[in-house]
């Protein structure tokens, strides 16, 4: 069984046992592979902001298809192609510069048809599954199968025994509820009536215990709900059937910084789940070291234009060599650019960018794009 | 019109048209923007962590590359197994009859869930209908798309409606006195490491 967390849990007569809490090993599922081995998704850098569409508009005006022939204005050899690790998040004003403080959030409410009912200071919801403070047995129980056919359970722990007292405890917990065929919703907090919140803004989740013996073995799960099995929104929320009466006997916890909890849908499982606020890392790799490194040098370019309706089309292939590879890691040996610029089209720009570990693969993949992408009509400059 | 899921049970063929149940479908939802010192929404970036690249909407690329760096086209891509093997994609099955058998309603207790579909009824042999309202819990063979996962749908009817729970079925390990402490039980247990949603 994998490692897990401790949390206290209080049976219906008020005994208290601190437990393990473990996730269920997840099935194993497929991996990748090719060609017999494995493969790693990768980022990679296709442009720079000066070799956007817009930027180019701005510099060149507009059509600029005559600038893609006559040089290489949207692409930096010494950037493009180059893997993307680390990142951190970061915000743009409206008018494109980078912020120097911190923006300011808001929380827009929306009902569910999606239409925006309320806006104001974020709630910050706080976790109230805590190692000192048990989680409790409320008096709410249903039939196991009952429960099965009112809740979508997408989530379950595992609540494991730390010695012999926990052990007697939740052996006990898991005979009686198998013996009864009925879950029962456990509660957090003072009171151990609210709903289970395990991370800071996290999702409410309506808990549920259920419990199996087979002989002196047992199996106790919490399982974990955050949707009703019922019918979505249809023009009204008193026109959406909840047949059964709301889980009284647990409460949604309170939100800290609120001055506008009259905008927060009622009912237990009436939440969210906001996008963490702040910067987050998104992969991990170290950062890299500033160093001068060689200039990228360029194998091949093939230019293809096509005039429609008195616009110049360009397409056009770039393949260099990085020459950073053996000094950056963030960088591939080769790259393999394509450009797709129809001045007429929605998305002027258009681009493939390839990375290549050796140049014969740099030069298959070339190839392969203009066989695929030259086909009819296009004129070789 | 979409495929609909087939089902067959005692010899007869039902049909439902399927719709995906979401929470926010169900309960609403909110959103937290970013308004600059003008209070104007901001754009999202990101910044490489040596500061040196500002990756704008469009600004990369994505993909896989081999174990040598070659890069590898997502239609030659393929599956394996735990053990090295490629697997074969399973085909949908929507549109094509699967056989539905009773199960008991604990086993949806088992199933680590993926999605959750409201049903509608095209066509509802009479047995399927009474097993349904009478509780019954259905389980056939299920797949969206075709991919590599096998996956099974219960279906259920409460006085809501009818419902198809998609998952794949995932049993509890059984607990014994002998096995244990999962975790070393120790003073320094820091409580905000408690963050067990960390797992999912």
């Amino acid at each position: 069984m994998e490692e897990g967390k401790h949390l206290r849990l209080a049976d219906a007569g008020g005994q208290v046992a601190r437990v393990a809490c473990v996730p269920l090993p997840k099935p194993a599922g497929p991996t990748l592979g090719w060609g017999g081995g494995a493969v790693r998704f990768r980022r990679w850098l296709a442009c720079t902001e000066a070799g956007q569409d817009a930027a180019l508009q701005q510099r060149l005006g507009a059509p600029y298809g005559e600038a893609l022939v006559a040089g290489d204005p949207e692409v930096d050899m010494e950037q493009v192609g180059r893997f993307i690790g680390a990142t951190q998040t970061v915000y743009l004003a409206s008018s494109g510069a980078r912020m120097d403080a911190a923006p300011t959030w808001v929380e827009v409410v929306l009902d569910p048809a999606g239409e925006e009912v309320a806006r104001g200071l974020p709630q910050v919801i706080a976790p109230n599954v805590t190692d000192d403070v048990p989680l409790r047995w409320t008096g709410q129980r249903l039939p196991r199968g009952q429960a099965a056919r009112r809740y979508a359970f997408s989530r379950t722990l595992q609540v494991a025994h730390v010695d012999a007292t926990s052990y007697e405890l939740l052996y006990a917990m898991a005979k009686e509820l198998d013996a009864r065929d009925e879950v029962v919703l456990v509660g957090a907090g003072d009171e151990g009536r609210e709903a289970l919140v395990l991370r800071p803004d996290g999702v409410p989740w309506c808990a549920f215990l259920e419990g199996r013996v087979d002989g002196e073995r047992y199996q106790l799960l919490l399982h974990l709900s955050a949707m009703e099995l019922v019918q979505p929104f249809v023009g009204g929320e008193e026109g959406r059937a909840r047949p059964w009466p709301p889980l009284g006997a647990a409460r949604a916890p309170a939100a800290s910084g609120a001055d506008h909890a009259e905008e927060k849908p009622q009912g237990l499982l009436a939440y969210w789940d906001p996008p963490a606020v702040g910067a987050r890392l998104e992969e991990e790799s170290a950062p890299p070291t500033a160093k001068t490194l060689p200039p990228a040098e360029l194998l091949r370019r093939e230019v293809y234009t096509k005039s429609s309706r008195g616009l110049l089309a360009v397409r056009k292939l770039l393949v260099w060599c990085t020459h950073k590879a053996e000094v950056d890691r963030d960088f591939p040996a080769y790259v393999v650019h394509w450009t797709d610029y129809s001045p007429g089209r929605k998305e002027p720009l258009q681009r493939t960018v390839r990375p290549a570990p050796t140049e014969a693969e740099a030069l298959a993949l070339a190839e392969g794009l203009v066989a695929k992408e030259i086909v009819k009509g296009w004129v070789k400059s | 019109m979409a495929k609909a899921v087939v089902v067959t049970f005692a010899g007869q063929a039902s049909s439902f048209d399927l719709a995906k149940l979401e929470r926010a479908k169900l309960y609403g939802a909110r959103r937290r923007l970013p308004l600059d010192a003008e209070g104007e929404p901001c754009r999202r970036a990101a910044l490489t962590l040596d500061g040196g690249l500002l990756l704008q909407s469009g600004m990369s690329a994505q993909g896989y590359v081999s174990e040598a760096g070659v890069y590898v086209a997502n239609d030659a891509l393929v599956a394996l197994d735990a053990s090295g093997q490629a697997m074969e994609k399973l085909p949908t099955t929507l549109g094509e009859p699967q056989e539905a058998e009773e199960v008991p309603a604990r086993r949806l207790f088992d199933v680590r869930v993926s999605a959750v579909y409201v049903l509608t009824p095209r066509e509802l042999a009479p047995e399927l209908a009474a097993r349904l309202a009478a509780g019954a819990v259905l389980r056939i063979d299920f797949k969206f798309r075709p991919d590599f996962r096998r996956e099974s749908a219960f279906l259920l009817q409460n006085d809501a409606g009818t419902f198809a729970v998609i998952g794949a079925e995932q049993p509890a390990p059984w607990l014994d006195r002998a096995v244990g402490p999962v975790v070393e039980a120790t003073e320094e247990d820091d409580v905000s490491d408690l963050d067990l949603e960390m797992w999912f």
